[in-house]
């Protein structure tokens, strides 16, 4: 009797995986039960068990991507009548599948925040999510000894000692901002004629706030750093990325440099940026190392900008809308509260505001 | 080339990216008058434009063309000066 294993999704994002290990070659007598492959999925390694005993032939290769519903391998009693491929499907019941007790990315990540596989058994994690809901839990609490003795490691392993250089990327996805957002307006502000008067592309003010925003970033340093290890960093430069629609995905372009810009080389360089993604000729470094960024809907509809969101990295976004109807310019800066004071921000927002106004 | 050769292909790039049938372009026709000519769809006009006669114009000059008469005066310029 044939007896075909077939891969069944795992979960929404798991469509397709990749085949990490083939354990019995062509035509080995396998026992029911018995591991014949691994594969991995977007969240752990599964085993794939043997539903029957037979001779085996893997109908799959090594490092292989396979997709839901591919047969993995086929189970039969000879070598003829495997060959002959004689249909008869048999689906995995999920009982069948046996999970790896912890997935290799949730070791990785648990063994950065000093958590050994021993610490993972006993908390029952097998995976990146639970780790991750574990790691969040800890943060309010204190209870458990082993929460305890985590946060001593992570206290003591987090200290401010690293270089800006050395900070990896995951770590820094697991350090926390304190996000606040305030607002200011403008009143009677009339784009067309604030465009004439400052030689806008397209009512685009974004080089005007971009030639404000980096003289006061020289001043309000705060806003233009990121919080990390329980320090504050703070760029030297100041380079201001600002958000862009193209083909339904967001790019943040960054205009360089902009403390060492006038006017007219960023409104230039802004409009490089622009042809650059319009004409798919955008770069990586055109998109890097972004210090502050401005979101900017002005040129886009008539709107109220109520909360943009931080990029990585940064301590700081303004985003700026206009309501036509009542001539209404806003301006609403989300900082990191870690990073900068609410007096700070509201300073920072009114020295905009002034400057804008003139 | 002459002016309604060039005005011909200005136009029907015009009309083709912006997805204009019966609307009536000419040289009077600025970026306040089509709803679509925005700073992004301006580049794309440019850039076809550009494109098409293998001229080149500068960001400073690109950002002041604000009608089918100035886009179609430059490409004159640019194209007698070749």
């Amino acid at each position: 009797m044939i007896t075909k294993i077939i891969y069944e999704q795992q979960g929404v994002s798991d469509q397709e995986v990749e085949v990490i290990s083939l354990l019995f070659n062509d035509y080995d007598e396998v026992a029911e039960g018995d591991i014949i492959a691994e594969i991995e999925t977007s969240k752990t390694v599964v085993e794939i068990l043997a539903s029957s005993k037979g001779l085996i032939k893997n109908s799959v290769e090594l490092n292989s991507t396979i997709q839901a519903g591919d047969t993995i391998a086929i189970i039969g009693d000879s070598a003829e009548e495997i060959d002959g491929e004689t249909d008869k499907e048999v689906k995995l019941d999920v009982s069948e599948k046996i999970e790896k007790s912890i997935s290799a990315k949730a070791l990785k990540i648990a063994k950065s925040n000093n958590l050994t596989e021993d610490d993972l058994k006993k908390l029952n994690i097998t995976s990146v999510e639970e780790l991750n809901e574990h790691i969040k839990s800890d943060m309010s609490d204190n209870s458990s000894s082993l929460n305890q003795d985590f946060f001593a490691q992570y206290t003591e392993q987090s200290s401010p000692k690293n270089k800006l250089s050395e900070i990896e990327s995951l770590k820094l996805a697991q350090s926390k901002t304190l996000p606040c957002t305030c607002s200011i307006l403008i009143e009677d502000f009339c784009i067309e004629a604030f465009s004439k008067k400052h030689n806008l592309y397209f009512n685009n003010i974004f080089p005007v706030l971009a030639s404000i925003c980096s003289d006061e970033l020289m001043k309000y340093r705060n806003l233009n750093g990121f919080f990390h290890d329980n320090k504050k960093h703070i760029y030297e430069e100041v380079n201001i990325g600002f958000t862009l629609d193209a083909d339904e995905y967001l790019q943040v372009p960054v205009v360089h440099n902009c403390e060492k810009l006038n006017s007219e080389e960023l409104k230039n360089t802004f409009i490089e940026l622009l042809t650059a993604s319009i004409t798919g000729k955008m770069t990586i470094s055109m998109m890097s190392k972004p210090t502050f960024v401005i979101s900017d809907l002005s040129a886009v509809g008539d709107c109220f900008f109520h909360t943009p969101l931080l990029a990585p990295y940064t301590s700081a976004i303004l985003g700026t809308a206009i309501d036509k109807n009542t001539s209404r310019l806003s301006l609403t800066l989300t900082y990191d509260h870690q990073m900068s004071s609410g007096k700070e921000a509201l300073l920072f927002l009114e020295s905009i505001r002034t400057k804008l106004s003139i | 080339m002459s002016r309604d050769e060039i005005s011909k292909i200005v136009n029907d790039i015009f009309t083709g990216i912006f997805k204009l049938e019966n609307e009536v372009i000419s040289n009077e026709t600025n970026t306040d008058d089509v709803k679509n000519w925005d700073s992004l769809n301006h580049i794309i006009l440019i850039n076809a434009i550009e494109n098409e006669f293998k001229i080149k114009f500068p960001l400073g000059e690109m950002a002041d063309l604000r009608s089918i008469g100035d886009i179609i005066d430059s490409c004159m310029i640019k194209l007698e000066g070749e």
